[in-house]
């Protein structure tokens, strides 16, 4: 009879010794996870592209020095857009039209790579007054996820948005 | 029985020392890794400070007095960095020593492209792609945040004078603090 109770009492020990055990590896999983977790957020930043620098390209570009020249001299971007508009002629008889769309096509090209394994997936540039479309240049993938930022010259406006 | 008393008493205290110490060393792991972890962070903290302020530099300095382009290029230029300027803060970069807490500030042109990387000095000023402004060498610099600027210069054609613009990076390189 006191061998039966002594063995129970120790079974009852064994128990609460193995609850405890279970207990201190579900706390010590629970702050694993919880550290795990923190790390991986702080991993995720960095992959998409920043909205400043999509600001600031347009900002460059449309002072950028074309080879098309008027009666007044060499036409930048943001001059040759509305010669385009208005479909004139560069002196050398080139259609301003062909040189704005060639120049904006490299300059897009050369700064937004959009390759495998870049945070660029594709690109957007469209120059547009209110009645009409006047140059779209599209490359790459076109996602939800994108940074936008548009310039007005005067009745004319000229949109990028760059997708990651 | 006294004996076994005894002997079964200094088993406990055995076993008690025993947990004590295996409390003690599991508890020391868990701050060893909580430590580590909170280093990590604080080091990881400091680099995003350091990545902010180039990231600021980045967008402030073009239009800095020493970079931006004033009315000399026409007016309300924004992200516009002077080329003729900046050749001659960089003769005298030593003066702007600790100016910028950066490791180092670069213009990179991307369009007209130019074959390679050609580092800009007085002598080849016109083909050039790569103006090295300033460098701070006692950095240990581990990363860049970058900016599109047009970089404009005053050029002649056929003896006639105009104004230049390309199409250029503004490339700030940081340091970690460690």
């Amino acid at each position: 009879m006191v061998k039966m109770e002594k063995t129970n009492k120790n079974h009852k020990k064994g128990q609460e010794e193995i609850v405890g055990f279970a207990l201190i590896i579900i706390i010590v999983a629970v702050i694993m996870l919880i550290f795990v977790s923190f790390a991986i957020r702080n991993k995720d930043k960095g992959k998409t592209v920043e909205s400043y620098k999509v600001e600031s390209f347009i900002q460059a570009f449309l002072p950028y020095t074309t080879d098309c020249r008027n009666e007044h001299g060499f036409l930048s971007i943001k001059e040759i857009i509305p010669s385009c508009e208005r479909e004139d002629d560069c002196l050398d008889n080139r259609k301003s039209c062909d040189v704005l769309e060639s120049n904006l096509k490299e300059i897009v090209k050369e700064s937004w790579e959009v390759k495998e394994g870049s945070s660029i997936v594709g690109y957007e540039i469209i120059v547009y007054s209110e009645s009409k479309e006047i140059l779209n240049v599209k490359e790459g993938n076109i996602t939800n996820i994108y940074q936008a930022a548009t310039q007005n010259l005067s009745d004319l406006y000229v949109g990028l948005k760059v997708y990651s | 029985m006294g004996v076994s008393k005894f002997r079964k008493a200094q088993l406990k205290i055995q076993q008690m020392a025993f947990m004590l110490i295996a409390i003690t060393i599991f508890f020391a792991l868990v701050g060893l890794f909580f430590i580590s972890f909170k280093v990590n962070e604080l080091k990881n903290q400091a680099t995003n400070i350091e990545e902010k302020n180039a990231m600021m530099i980045a967008t402030r300095v073009a239009d800095s007095p020493e970079f931006s382009c004033g009315d000399s290029f026409g007016p309300g230029m924004t992200s516009c960095v002077d080329s003729d300027k900046i050749m001659m803060l960089k003769e005298g970069i030593e003066k702007y020593k600790g100016f910028w807490q950066v490791a180092d500030i670069e213009l990179r042109k991307i369009y007209p492209k130019l074959g390679g990387d050609k580092k800009c000095t007085m002598n080849n000023y016109h083909d050039c792609n790569v103006i090295e402004v300033y460098k701070n060498p006692s950095l240990n610099r581990i990363g860049d945040y970058s900016t599109f600027v047009s970089l404009c210069k005053k050029d002649s054609f056929e003896g006639v004078g105009y104004d230049k613009c390309e199409i250029a990076k503004l490339i700030i390189g940081y340091a970690s603090r460690s």
